[in-house]
Protein backbone atom coordinates (compact mmCIF):
# COMPACT_ATOMS: atom_id res chain seq x y z
CA UNK A 1 0.00 0.00 0.00
CA UNK A 2 2.73 2.47 0.50
CA UNK A 3 4.47 2.04 -2.50
CA UNK A 4 0.56 2.70 -4.16
CA UNK A 5 0.60 5.78 -2.26
CA UNK A 6 4.26 6.94 -3.52
CA UNK A 7 2.80 5.71 -6.74
CA UNK A 8 0.30 8.27 -6.62
CA UNK A 9 2.27 10.60 -5.46
CA UNK A 10 5.23 10.51 -7.88
CA UNK A 11 2.42 9.85 -10.95
CA UNK A 12 0.63 13.73 -9.04
CA UNK A 13 3.76 15.22 -9.13
CA UNK A 14 4.49 14.71 -13.00
CA UNK A 15 1.01 15.62 -13.86
CA UNK A 16 0.70 18.41 -11.66
CA UNK A 17 3.51 20.39 -13.22
CA UNK A 18 1.60 21.37 -16.63
CA UNK A 19 -1.06 22.76 -13.66
CA UNK A 20 1.83 24.55 -12.10
CA UNK A 21 3.30 25.83 -15.01
CA UNK A 22 0.24 26.93 -15.97
CA UNK A 23 -0.57 28.97 -12.39
CA UNK A 24 3.20 30.22 -12.86
CA UNK A 25 2.50 31.69 -16.71
CA UNK A 26 -0.16 33.83 -14.86
CA UNK A 27 1.68 35.21 -12.40
CA UNK A 28 4.93 36.04 -14.02
CA UNK A 29 5.12 38.33 -16.96
CA UNK A 30 5.51 37.16 -20.50
CA UNK A 31 8.97 38.81 -20.84
CA UNK A 32 10.44 37.99 -17.69
CA UNK A 33 12.33 34.70 -18.62
CA UNK A 34 15.12 35.41 -17.21
CA UNK A 35 13.78 36.43 -13.34
CA UNK A 36 11.32 33.32 -13.92
CA UNK A 37 14.54 30.62 -14.88
CA UNK A 38 15.90 31.94 -11.47
CA UNK A 39 13.48 31.06 -9.96
CA UNK A 40 12.70 27.68 -10.71
CA UNK A 41 15.10 25.01 -9.80
CA UNK A 42 18.27 25.05 -10.04
CA UNK A 43 19.21 22.51 -12.56
CA UNK A 44 15.75 22.98 -14.73
CA UNK A 45 16.66 26.81 -14.89
CA UNK A 46 19.88 26.04 -16.12
CA UNK A 47 17.92 23.49 -18.95
CA UNK A 48 15.56 26.27 -19.81
CA UNK A 49 18.33 28.95 -19.73
CA UNK A 50 20.40 26.56 -22.32
CA UNK A 51 17.57 25.78 -24.17
CA UNK A 52 16.53 29.07 -24.79
CA UNK A 53 19.91 30.67 -25.59
CA UNK A 54 20.57 28.30 -28.99
CA UNK A 55 17.56 29.30 -30.90
CA UNK A 56 17.36 32.54 -29.62
CA UNK A 57 20.46 33.66 -31.43
CA UNK A 58 19.59 32.47 -34.35
CA UNK A 59 15.70 33.19 -34.51
CA UNK A 60 16.64 37.14 -33.58
CA UNK A 61 16.26 39.30 -37.06
CA UNK A 62 17.26 42.63 -35.89
CA UNK A 63 21.06 42.93 -35.57
CA UNK A 64 21.31 44.10 -32.02
CA UNK A 65 20.91 41.37 -30.48
CA UNK A 66 18.13 42.18 -27.28
CA UNK A 67 18.55 41.28 -23.41
CA UNK A 68 17.63 37.81 -22.97
CA UNK A 69 14.57 39.34 -20.51
CA UNK A 70 13.17 40.29 -24.22
CA UNK A 71 14.31 37.67 -26.36
CA UNK A 72 11.61 35.76 -27.37
CA UNK A 73 10.93 32.90 -29.85
CA UNK A 74 9.90 33.58 -33.24
CA UNK A 75 8.76 31.02 -35.83
CA UNK A 76 9.01 33.02 -39.45
CA UNK A 77 7.01 31.77 -42.53
CA UNK A 78 6.02 33.07 -46.14
CA UNK A 79 4.48 32.64 -49.14
CA UNK A 80 5.46 34.14 -51.98
CA UNK A 81 3.62 33.70 -55.69
CA UNK A 82 5.71 35.13 -58.27
CA UNK A 83 5.44 35.26 -62.18
CA UNK A 84 8.59 35.38 -64.50
CA UNK A 85 9.73 34.61 -67.57
CA UNK A 86 11.41 31.40 -67.30
CA UNK A 87 10.24 29.59 -64.44
CA UNK A 88 13.31 26.97 -64.27
CA UNK A 89 15.71 29.69 -63.65
CA UNK A 90 14.00 31.02 -61.72
CA UNK A 91 13.99 27.64 -60.18
CA UNK A 92 17.53 26.61 -60.25
CA UNK A 93 18.24 30.26 -58.80
CA UNK A 94 15.91 29.78 -55.73
CA UNK A 95 17.80 26.38 -55.09
CA UNK A 96 21.18 27.85 -55.35
CA UNK A 97 20.42 30.88 -53.05
CA UNK A 98 18.81 28.04 -50.59
CA UNK A 99 21.93 25.98 -50.58
CA UNK A 100 24.09 29.24 -50.52
CA UNK A 101 22.56 30.52 -46.78
CA UNK A 102 23.37 27.08 -45.40
CA UNK A 103 18.98 26.27 -46.05
CA UNK A 104 17.60 23.26 -47.96
CA UNK A 105 15.05 21.97 -50.11
CA UNK A 106 11.62 20.53 -48.34
CA UNK A 107 9.70 19.70 -51.47
CA UNK A 108 9.07 20.46 -55.16
CA UNK A 109 5.67 19.88 -56.44
CA UNK A 110 4.38 21.38 -59.80
CA UNK A 111 5.04 25.18 -59.86
CA UNK A 112 5.70 25.61 -56.04
CA UNK A 113 9.17 25.42 -54.20
CA UNK A 114 9.24 24.91 -50.70
CA UNK A 115 12.65 25.28 -48.85
CA UNK A 116 13.63 26.50 -45.19
CA UNK A 117 16.47 28.81 -44.78
CA UNK A 118 18.08 30.07 -41.25
CA UNK A 119 15.91 32.77 -39.56
CA UNK A 120 18.35 35.22 -40.06
CA UNK A 121 18.33 34.80 -43.40
CA UNK A 122 14.81 34.60 -43.69
CA UNK A 123 14.01 38.44 -44.57
CA UNK A 124 16.95 38.97 -47.19
CA UNK A 125 15.82 35.44 -48.33
CA UNK A 126 12.49 37.02 -49.37
CA UNK A 127 13.44 39.94 -51.15
CA UNK A 128 15.38 37.49 -53.38
CA UNK A 129 12.54 35.58 -54.23
CA UNK A 130 10.51 39.03 -55.09
CA UNK A 131 13.04 39.97 -57.08
CA UNK A 132 13.49 36.86 -59.34
CA UNK A 133 10.14 38.38 -61.30
CA UNK A 134 6.40 40.19 -60.93
CA UNK A 135 4.84 39.40 -57.62
CA UNK A 136 1.75 38.45 -57.24
CA UNK A 137 0.73 37.42 -54.00
CA UNK A 138 2.62 37.43 -50.49
CA UNK A 139 2.11 36.78 -46.85
CA UNK A 140 4.22 36.49 -44.24
CA UNK A 141 3.58 35.10 -40.68
CA UNK A 142 5.58 35.49 -37.45
CA UNK A 143 4.23 33.43 -34.06
CA UNK A 144 5.19 33.78 -31.08
CA UNK A 145 6.38 30.48 -29.40
CA UNK A 146 7.91 31.39 -26.54
CA UNK A 147 5.69 30.37 -24.00
CA UNK A 148 4.84 27.30 -25.94
CA UNK A 149 8.57 26.20 -25.80
CA UNK A 150 8.91 27.03 -22.06
CA UNK A 151 6.14 25.00 -21.28
CA UNK A 152 7.20 21.89 -23.18
CA UNK A 153 10.48 21.80 -21.62
CA UNK A 154 9.10 22.66 -18.34
CA UNK A 155 6.64 19.28 -18.76
CA UNK A 156 9.49 17.47 -19.93
CA UNK A 157 11.62 18.25 -17.41
CA UNK A 158 9.23 17.15 -14.48
CA UNK A 159 8.76 13.86 -16.27
CA UNK A 160 12.04 13.29 -16.74
CA UNK A 161 12.35 13.71 -12.94
CA UNK A 162 9.36 11.65 -12.58
CA UNK A 163 10.71 8.92 -14.28
CA UNK A 164 14.00 9.05 -12.28
CA UNK A 165 11.86 8.64 -9.32
CA UNK A 166 9.99 6.14 -10.37
CA UNK A 167 13.43 3.85 -11.26
CA UNK A 168 14.25 4.45 -7.71
CA UNK A 169 10.64 3.00 -6.50
CA UNK A 170 11.03 0.04 -8.69
CA UNK A 171 14.00 -0.70 -6.85
CA UNK A 172 13.11 -0.80 -3.57
CA UNK A 173 9.13 -2.66 -4.43
CA UNK A 174 8.95 -5.92 -3.42
CA UNK A 175 5.11 -6.86 -4.07
CA UNK A 176 4.62 -8.32 -7.47
CA UNK A 177 1.46 -5.89 -8.03
CA UNK A 178 3.63 -2.75 -7.02
CA UNK A 179 6.52 -3.78 -10.01
CA UNK A 180 3.82 -3.86 -12.56
CA UNK A 181 2.16 -0.64 -11.34
CA UNK A 182 5.40 0.89 -11.56
CA UNK A 183 6.36 -0.31 -14.68
CA UNK A 184 3.12 0.53 -16.51
CA UNK A 185 3.79 3.51 -15.18
CA UNK A 186 7.46 4.21 -16.41
CA UNK A 187 5.59 3.17 -19.87
CA UNK A 188 3.84 5.98 -19.80
CA UNK A 189 5.93 8.21 -18.74
CA UNK A 190 8.75 7.00 -20.98
CA UNK A 191 6.21 7.54 -24.17
CA UNK A 192 5.12 10.13 -23.37
CA UNK A 193 8.75 12.06 -22.67
CA UNK A 194 10.22 10.75 -26.42
CA UNK A 195 6.78 12.48 -27.56
CA UNK A 196 7.92 15.58 -26.12
CA UNK A 197 11.35 15.42 -27.03
CA UNK A 198 10.64 14.78 -30.39
CA UNK A 199 8.37 18.28 -30.49
CA UNK A 200 10.86 20.22 -28.96
CA UNK A 201 13.37 18.91 -31.34
CA UNK A 202 10.59 20.13 -34.22
CA UNK A 203 10.30 23.12 -32.73
CA UNK A 204 13.85 24.34 -32.74
CA UNK A 205 14.00 23.37 -36.50
CA UNK A 206 11.35 25.65 -36.85
CA UNK A 207 12.97 28.16 -34.58
CA UNK A 208 16.41 27.97 -36.18
CA UNK A 209 15.04 27.73 -39.72
CA UNK A 210 12.36 29.70 -41.67
CA UNK A 211 10.09 28.07 -44.07
CA UNK A 212 9.25 29.62 -47.30
CA UNK A 213 6.55 28.68 -50.07
CA UNK A 214 7.14 29.76 -53.36
CA UNK A 215 4.81 29.60 -56.60
CA UNK A 216 6.57 30.08 -59.36
CA UNK A 217 3.93 31.10 -62.41
CA UNK A 218 5.43 31.38 -66.55
CA UNK A 219 4.37 34.41 -68.08
CA UNK A 220 2.13 33.66 -70.47
CA UNK A 221 2.38 34.26 -73.95
CA UNK A 222 -0.75 36.44 -75.21
CA UNK A 223 -2.28 33.77 -77.59
CA UNK A 224 -2.65 31.52 -74.56
CA UNK A 225 -4.52 34.94 -72.33
CA UNK A 226 -8.26 37.00 -72.94
CA UNK A 227 -5.83 40.30 -74.05
CA UNK A 228 -7.50 43.17 -72.60
CA UNK A 229 -6.62 45.98 -75.05
CA UNK A 230 -5.62 49.56 -74.00
CA UNK A 231 -8.04 52.24 -74.57
CA UNK A 232 -4.91 54.09 -76.27
CA UNK A 233 -4.16 53.22 -79.63
CA UNK A 234 -0.78 54.00 -79.94
CA UNK A 235 0.25 51.32 -77.08
CA UNK A 236 -1.47 48.77 -78.58
CA UNK A 237 0.17 49.07 -81.58
CA UNK A 238 3.53 48.78 -80.07
CA UNK A 239 5.18 45.45 -78.33
CA UNK A 240 6.84 41.97 -78.68
CA UNK A 241 3.90 41.19 -80.91
CA UNK A 242 3.86 44.23 -83.15
CA UNK A 243 7.57 44.41 -83.78
CA UNK A 244 8.10 40.42 -85.16
CA UNK A 245 5.18 41.20 -87.30
CA UNK A 246 6.41 44.59 -88.92
CA UNK B 1 26.77 88.87 -102.06
CA UNK B 2 27.75 84.98 -103.10
CA UNK B 3 28.91 84.17 -99.62
CA UNK B 4 25.76 84.64 -97.84
CA UNK B 5 23.83 81.82 -100.60
CA UNK B 6 26.56 79.44 -99.99
CA UNK B 7 26.79 79.61 -96.05
CA UNK B 8 22.56 78.89 -96.11
CA UNK B 9 23.20 76.19 -98.44
CA UNK B 10 26.39 74.68 -96.24
CA UNK B 11 24.40 74.96 -93.16
CA UNK B 12 20.89 73.59 -94.54
CA UNK B 13 22.70 70.44 -96.01
CA UNK B 14 24.22 69.97 -92.34
CA UNK B 15 20.80 69.88 -90.77
CA UNK B 16 19.75 67.50 -93.69
CA UNK B 17 22.49 64.40 -92.69
CA UNK B 18 22.07 65.28 -89.26
CA UNK B 19 17.92 65.04 -89.46
CA UNK B 20 15.95 62.54 -88.38
CA UNK B 21 15.56 60.02 -84.93
CA UNK B 22 18.69 58.55 -85.08
CA UNK B 23 21.08 60.00 -87.77
CA UNK B 24 23.39 56.62 -87.47
CA UNK B 25 21.53 53.43 -86.61
CA UNK B 26 23.50 51.18 -83.76
CA UNK B 27 26.58 49.08 -84.63
CA UNK B 28 25.65 45.86 -85.95
CA UNK B 29 22.17 47.18 -87.31
CA UNK B 30 21.02 47.17 -90.59
CA UNK B 31 18.16 49.96 -91.82
CA UNK B 32 15.47 48.19 -93.59
CA UNK B 33 13.20 51.11 -94.38
CA UNK B 34 13.17 54.85 -92.90
CA UNK B 35 11.12 58.15 -93.10
CA UNK B 36 10.73 61.39 -91.24
CA UNK B 37 9.83 59.65 -87.89
CA UNK B 38 12.05 56.90 -87.83
CA UNK B 39 13.07 53.28 -89.25
CA UNK B 40 13.09 50.00 -89.08
CA UNK B 41 16.40 48.10 -88.59
CA UNK B 42 17.71 44.57 -87.90
CA UNK B 43 20.86 42.70 -87.09
CA UNK B 44 22.07 39.33 -88.72
CA UNK B 45 21.02 37.47 -85.88
CA UNK B 46 17.24 38.50 -85.96
CA UNK B 47 17.19 41.65 -83.71
CA UNK B 48 14.84 43.91 -84.50
CA UNK B 49 14.46 47.95 -83.59
CA UNK B 50 11.73 49.68 -84.39
CA UNK B 51 11.80 53.81 -84.32
CA UNK B 52 8.43 55.39 -84.41
CA UNK B 53 5.96 58.79 -83.75
CA UNK B 54 2.19 58.62 -82.56
CA UNK B 55 0.47 61.81 -82.73
CA UNK B 56 -0.42 63.10 -78.71
CA UNK B 57 -3.65 64.61 -79.11
CA UNK B 58 -4.36 64.65 -75.70
CA UNK B 59 -1.11 66.27 -75.24
CA UNK B 60 -0.35 63.94 -71.95
CA UNK B 61 2.60 64.16 -69.71
CA UNK B 62 5.79 61.02 -70.56
CA UNK B 63 5.01 60.22 -66.56
CA UNK B 64 1.25 59.23 -67.80
CA UNK B 65 2.20 57.68 -71.09
CA UNK B 66 4.83 55.49 -69.30
CA UNK B 67 2.51 54.32 -66.70
CA UNK B 68 -0.13 54.04 -69.56
CA UNK B 69 2.35 51.66 -71.09
CA UNK B 70 3.51 49.43 -68.02
CA UNK B 71 0.07 49.08 -66.85
CA UNK B 72 -1.07 47.58 -70.24
CA UNK B 73 1.96 45.31 -70.84
CA UNK B 74 1.82 43.83 -67.60
CA UNK B 75 -1.52 43.56 -66.46
CA UNK B 76 -3.13 43.26 -69.85
CA UNK B 77 -0.10 41.04 -71.71
CA UNK B 78 1.40 39.53 -68.68
CA UNK B 79 5.08 41.00 -69.60
CA UNK B 80 7.09 40.99 -66.72
CA UNK B 81 8.82 44.51 -66.24
CA UNK B 82 12.87 44.10 -65.51
CA UNK B 83 13.93 47.47 -65.15
CA UNK B 84 12.45 51.09 -65.75
CA UNK B 85 14.43 53.83 -65.54
CA UNK B 86 15.22 57.39 -66.99
CA UNK B 87 17.26 58.36 -70.22
CA UNK B 88 18.04 61.38 -71.93
CA UNK B 89 17.92 62.17 -75.67
CA UNK B 90 20.57 64.30 -77.96
CA UNK B 91 18.67 67.32 -76.52
CA UNK B 92 18.83 66.35 -73.33
CA UNK B 93 14.95 65.45 -73.11
CA UNK B 94 13.93 63.07 -70.41
CA UNK B 95 12.75 59.86 -71.70
CA UNK B 96 11.40 56.80 -69.93
CA UNK B 97 12.84 53.12 -70.55
CA UNK B 98 11.61 50.12 -69.66
CA UNK B 99 12.88 46.73 -69.90
CA UNK B 100 10.46 43.78 -69.97
CA UNK B 101 10.31 39.84 -70.59
CA UNK B 102 8.05 38.02 -72.17
CA UNK B 103 7.45 34.86 -74.58
CA UNK B 104 6.89 35.34 -78.24
CA UNK B 105 5.78 32.31 -80.05
CA UNK B 106 7.33 29.95 -77.19
CA UNK B 107 10.36 31.66 -76.73
CA UNK B 108 11.63 33.94 -73.95
CA UNK B 109 12.00 37.59 -75.57
CA UNK B 110 12.91 40.94 -73.91
CA UNK B 111 11.98 44.28 -74.96
CA UNK B 112 13.72 47.31 -74.08
CA UNK B 113 10.91 50.17 -74.84
CA UNK B 114 11.74 54.56 -74.84
CA UNK B 115 9.31 56.74 -74.56
CA UNK B 116 9.33 60.48 -75.32
CA UNK B 117 7.15 63.28 -74.86
CA UNK B 118 7.21 65.49 -77.86
CA UNK B 119 4.33 67.53 -77.08
CA UNK B 120 2.02 67.08 -80.12
CA UNK B 121 3.85 63.56 -80.98
CA UNK B 122 4.89 60.65 -78.57
CA UNK B 123 8.36 59.32 -80.05
CA UNK B 124 8.81 55.40 -79.49
CA UNK B 125 11.54 53.11 -79.80
CA UNK B 126 11.73 49.14 -79.69
CA UNK B 127 14.44 46.73 -79.16
CA UNK B 128 13.46 43.31 -79.19
CA UNK B 129 15.33 39.94 -80.05
CA UNK B 130 15.33 36.59 -77.97
CA UNK B 131 16.70 36.43 -74.83
CA UNK B 132 20.24 35.59 -75.92
CA UNK B 133 20.31 37.98 -79.06
CA UNK B 134 18.64 40.52 -77.11
CA UNK B 135 22.22 40.71 -74.82
CA UNK B 136 24.39 40.69 -77.60
CA UNK B 137 23.01 44.21 -78.90
CA UNK B 138 21.10 46.06 -76.24
CA UNK B 139 24.67 47.73 -75.10
CA UNK B 140 24.47 49.17 -78.58
CA UNK B 141 21.21 50.36 -78.41
CA UNK B 142 21.54 52.00 -74.70
CA UNK B 143 24.75 53.54 -76.14
CA UNK B 144 22.71 55.13 -79.35
CA UNK B 145 19.97 56.47 -76.96
CA UNK B 146 21.95 59.88 -76.30
CA UNK B 147 21.94 60.65 -79.69
CA UNK B 148 18.38 60.08 -80.73
CA UNK B 149 16.82 62.80 -82.23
Amino acid sequence: MRFLALLMTVALAGCSAVAWNAGAEKSIPSTATRAYFDSAEPSMAHELASGFAGPVETAVLTPATPPAETRRLMVYSAQVAVSVARPEEAFEALEAETERLGGYLLSRRGSTIVVRVPAAQFRSFVEFVKARGRVVDESMQAVDVTDQYRDLTIRLDNAKKARERLISLLDRAEKVEDILEIEKELTRLTTEIESMTAQRKALDERIAFSEISISVGGVRPRTQQARRFSEFGWINAIGVEEVMQW
Amino acid sequence: MVRLPLVVLVLGLASCTTSGPLAEPPAGFLVLERDEAGYRATTADGARLFIRSFPDPNDGELAFWADALEHDFTRNRGYELVAREAVHDSDGEVGDSQHYRTVHDGTPHDYLVVIFDRGSTIRILEFTADHETFETHVAAVRAALPKLR
